[in-house]
């Protein structure tokens, strides 16, 4: 009566013990594997290699420690479709999440590398009356405090200056005086000098002060074969695309939290120090009121650039125990960094600033 | 319902096989169905905290990677494999059972136990390590030494999944002594152990967790 006979198995399925023994070394030996892969850095590999591990070890206790190798069909689905739900929550959900560029904004010696759009370059060589107003108020904002607010090269930041700042009334030209010439100087700064790379520019604001500025030289030549080689304005450029961009929506993000800038409780102290007020003049549009940094200070929009300062809380670098480094990096610059050279200060100016450095950086 | 009902035992046993059962194999296979049932249920609970880790994670990797170092890997990797042992003697118990030595099954049962038992005590440490280093959730998330996101987010995760796991294992431990206890009694035999079967598929999925939940919070990058 107990036995009806109409199942088809009637016995239990008995697995060799030694079968326990080994899958156990098993996934002993994959744990090892798991953990030392993890020693090494592959990049997103590391992910891939330690689920497929853990996959395979989850295989190995499934199969054979709950014998799901030998059970019935219908345990065997249920298993089975419990693991697929679990793939397809994971992966329909992330899905957009896990392929996304987690773009963070770069500081702007790597942006710079991306290179100009040659196209648009190439449709800007030629000067236009619309340009050369632009240029007007670019020049006043960004080239005047050296170069002289008519372009005499005789502006107040000149004086600290060695070599002197261009003066373009005097037809003179170094590095050329072509569009393209003007835009590479531009665009590079000019390394020694206190001409610093103004490539957080955009190219139509490059090329805006490039018209102006030969719009008041007396003497100027166009763009030769070589000058456009030299750009890389020769070839075929129309497929050109520009290899590193922000994202907007970070740069925005950036430009918004400038406004929010406070000064924190344990850097209220300096304020009465007498660099405080120098420092608000001349360093804190970028630097921050309290040399905190890392804030976007100047933006181009095409190709996205933001420029970040780095905090001096805490720095380690050769300018705080050194007066005349500091003087060097403020009057020269940081060419390719986007830091202007300012040097207009006299000998207690610079005393009263590096002092006032030197405090904010915790020194 | 007229007449009365023969009572039918499994052989060489005290158990009464319920009268809606053709057999003992009948209700064994019925009861490790349910247990089966119950995992995935377990497997989907579990999923909705792995889904959330993937979106977060993918967010923020570089938090992940940062909050990730400040977790043990060398406890994480000890409890491990105190785990993996731990579902070598729950299946040998079984194997024990089905082969009738009743003593070495009950052996392994207190093995399984007491690993169960070591990996709660290693899991104590670890989580006062992280009370006292303000490596918590919110509010109490006072640790300084991580720069990047909002690590308190990693930390909710990890003692949300750790929890719950650890949950499980202190169940565990009282089904498990519950069945030594019936296993030193005699109740059971090479053709009546359903009730350890089912204790040991129970333990087999919390094994199966931990083998996740290990790489992805111990061991990123």
């Amino acid at each position: 009566m107990a036995h009806h006979g109409n199942h088809k198995e009637e016995h239990h399925h008995v697995t060799p013990l030694e079968i326990f023994h080994k899958v156990f070394i098993a996934l002993i030996g994959l744990t090892v594997l798991t953990v030392v892969t993890s020693l090494y850095d592959f990049g997103m590999m590391n992910m891939v290699v330690a689920m497929a591990i853990a996959s395979l070890k989850a295989a190995l206790v499934i199969m054979f420690f709950m014998q799901l190798k030998y059970d019935n069909i219908l345990n065997q689905l249920c298993m089975i479709s419990a693991i697929l739900f679990v793939a397809i929550f994971i992966l329909i959900t992330a899905s957009d999440v896990i392929v996304r560029d987690n773009g963070r904004p770069m500081r702007i010696e790597k942006a710079a590398q991306g290179g100009d759009d040659p196209a648009l370059m190439n449709k800007l060589r030629a000067v236009t009356d619309d340009q050369v107003a632009k240029g007007k108020v670019l020049y006043a904002n960004n080239c005047a405090s050296c170069h002289g607010a008519t372009g005499g090269g005789d502006g107040p930041g000149a004086a600290a200056l060695n070599p002197k700042p261009r003066n373009f009334l005097s037809g003179e030209w170094k590095y050329g005086s072509s569009p393209t010439r003007i835009f590479t100087t531009i665009t590079n700064g000019v390394k020694g000098t206190g001409m610093s790379s103004y490539s957080g520019m955009s190219v139509e604001e490059r090329y805006a002060l490039v018209h102006y500025v030969r719009s008041i030289s007396p003497q100027k030549s166009d763009d030769s074969a070589e000058d456009l080689k030299a750009a890389g304005l020769d070839g075929d450029f129309s497929k050109f695309k520009p290899k590193q961009m922000v994202d907007v929506g970070i740069v925005m993000e950036n430009m918004a939290q400038v406004d929010q800038v406070e000064l924190p409780q344990d850097r209220q102290k300096f304020s009465d120090h007498p660099g405080a007020k120098l420092y608000a003049q001349h360093c804190a549009s970028c630097h921050g009121l309290s040399g905190q940094g890392a804030k976007v200070t100047a933006v181009g929009v095409n190709p996205p650039i933001a420029l970040y300062t780095t905090s001096w809380n805490g720095l380690q670098a050769g300018w705080i125990q050194d007066s005349s480094a500091f003087k060097k990096i403020v009057s020269e610059g940081l060419t390719g960094w986007g830091k202007p050279g300012i040097g207009h200060f006299n000998s207690d100016e610079w005393s009263q600033l590096y002092s006032y450095a030197r405090a904010l950086s915790g020194r | 319902m007229s007449g009365h009902h023969e009572v039918h035992y499994v052989e060489g046993t005290k158990h009464a096989i319920p009268h809606h059962f053709n057999s003992g194999y009948h209700e064994f296979d019925a009861s490790k169905m349910g247990m089966w049932v119950f995992l995935v249920n377990e497997i989907l609970l579990f999923s909705a905290l792995f889904v959330a880790y993937a979106m977060f994670r993918a967010k923020d990797p570089v938090m992940f990677h940062e909050a990730s170092h400040q977790l043990n890997k060398w406890m994480g990797g000890l409890n491990t494999i105190v785990l993996l042992f731990s579902s070598l003697t729950m299946a040998l118990s079984v194997g024990y059972l089905q082969r009738n030595n009743t003593k070495r099954a009950s052996q392994m049962l207190i093995l399984t136990f007491l690993c169960a038992a070591t990996f709660m005590v290693v899991k104590y440490f670890e989580y006062s390590h992280k009370f006292h280093a303000g490596l918590l959730t919110a509010k109490f998330y006072t640790f300084e030494g991580i720069s990047a996101g909002h690590p308190g987010l990693f930390f909710s995760l990890y003692f949300m999944m750790t929890g719950l796991h650890g949950l499980h294992v202190l169940i565990g431990m009282g089904v498990i002594a519950w069945v030594w206890w019936r296993t030193r009694r005699g109740d059971f035999n090479e053709h009546y152990f359903t009730p350890v079967e089912v204790t040991a598929l129970y333990w087999h999925l919390v094994d199966l967790v931990w083998i996740f939940l290990f790489p992805l919070l111990y061991l990123i990058g």
